[in-house]
């Protein structure tokens, strides 16, 4: 039987590996019969920015997750309220981030086996 | 229904998010720093049942009377994990 | 039962190992089949050759006696790469590991438990 699993990345994409690491696990689901999905919330909603450039510290790029997601068809999702806590603006289609409102949140999160905060 | 894992402090925003998203038939288990959450009201964040990792909690620096939820120790938090069959935390 | 406790962040700045450490004694205490997967930072627990002031707990011991119980130590290998630890500095009992790994640990286990980051 699969398995549901939502990995959640609250974490900021510039300073922390988090959000790379949500997708890279994720990604890494797909020799299972797992379904994988990625939560942004908090801080980490910043990545959906076009602006956002970990890369332009030397760091890690978050880009560089997209051509996965696309592959892979992974669902995308973030939190709407905090999109609009940090004024995340551009946002780049290339994710193809769904918004979920925090009231149906706990609805949202019990459709998963496991939601694993990162 | 889920074992819902807190381990950060009444500061922390995704905490909040996982306590107020913690369904009635729910358990929610305080570890680690989590067990601050018991200075809170949690009833007026969720019905999930509640939970407060004893050995956590007095080396904390709390007694037993001063838990408002069940204090639980290892091979409880073990039950619980027996009978939720799903996680978020 | 198999249960799979996943740690993510480094020993003894925080206390994740020492709690992964409980549970994974509590659970095998009742007779489940346990495995400690070590991702990111916490990698750097499988070191055997850390060495704490005397009266600490020596983290990487704790988690061999548990393997030595039989206890699985699964650690990320991109993650010990990253960190510059090599097969030879991690306890007996432990194994690098990676994502396909931990997927089949998330499917196959009966409960999966995540000390966030």
């Amino acid at each position: 039987m699969e398995k549901k699993v939502l990995f959640v990345v609250y974490q900021s994409p510039v300073g922390s590996i988090w959000v790379n690491e949500g997708f890279r696990t994720a990604f890494g689901m797909y020799g299972e019969d797992i379904e994988p999905s990625v939560m942004l919330i908090d801080a980490a909603t910043v990545a959906l920015s076009k602006d956002t450039s970990p890369e332009s510290l030397g760091l890690l790029p978050i880009k560089i997750v997209q051509r996965f997601i696309k592959r892979y068809e992974t669902p995308v999702y973030a939190l709407k309220e905090d999109i609009e806590k940090y004024k995340v603006k551009n946002i780049d289609e290339n994710f193809g981030a769904q918004f979920i409102k925090k009231d149906n949140l706990s609805d949202f999160f019990h459709q998963f086996d496991l939601v694993i905060f990162m | 229904m889920a074992l819902v894992l807190i381990k950060y402090g009444i500061n922390n925003p995704v905490e909040k998010l996982k306590i107020e998203s913690a369904k009635d038939n729910d358990s929610v288990v305080l570890i680690q720093d989590g067990v601050y959450w018991n200075l809170q009201d949690l009833s007026s964040l969720t019905k999930a049942n509640i939970y407060i990792l004893k050995e956590d909690f007095l080396a904390r620096g709390y007694k037993e009377d001063e838990a408002n939820h069940k204090l639980i120790d290892y091979d409880g938090f073990i039950e619980l994990v027996e009978k939720e069959e799903k996680f978020i935390g | 039962m198999k249960i799979t406790i996943q740690v993510m962040v480094q020993p003894y700045t925080y206390q994740d190992l020492d709690t992964a450490i409980k549970i994974a004694e509590a659970a095998l205490k009742k007779g489940h089949e346990v495995t400690i997967f070590l991702f990111c930072d916490s990698a750097i627990a499988a070191n055997k050759n850390m060495k704490p002031v005397r009266g600490d707990r020596n983290i990487s011991q704790l988690l061999k006696e548990l393997a030595d119980k039989g206890v699985k130590v699964e650690i990320c290998g991109i993650c010990m790469d990253y960190r510059g630890i090599t097969t030879d500095m991690i306890i007996d009992g432990s194994n690098p590991s990676g994502l396909p790994e931990l997927a089949e640990l998330i499917y196959t286990s009966d409960r999966f438990i995540s000390l966030m980051a």
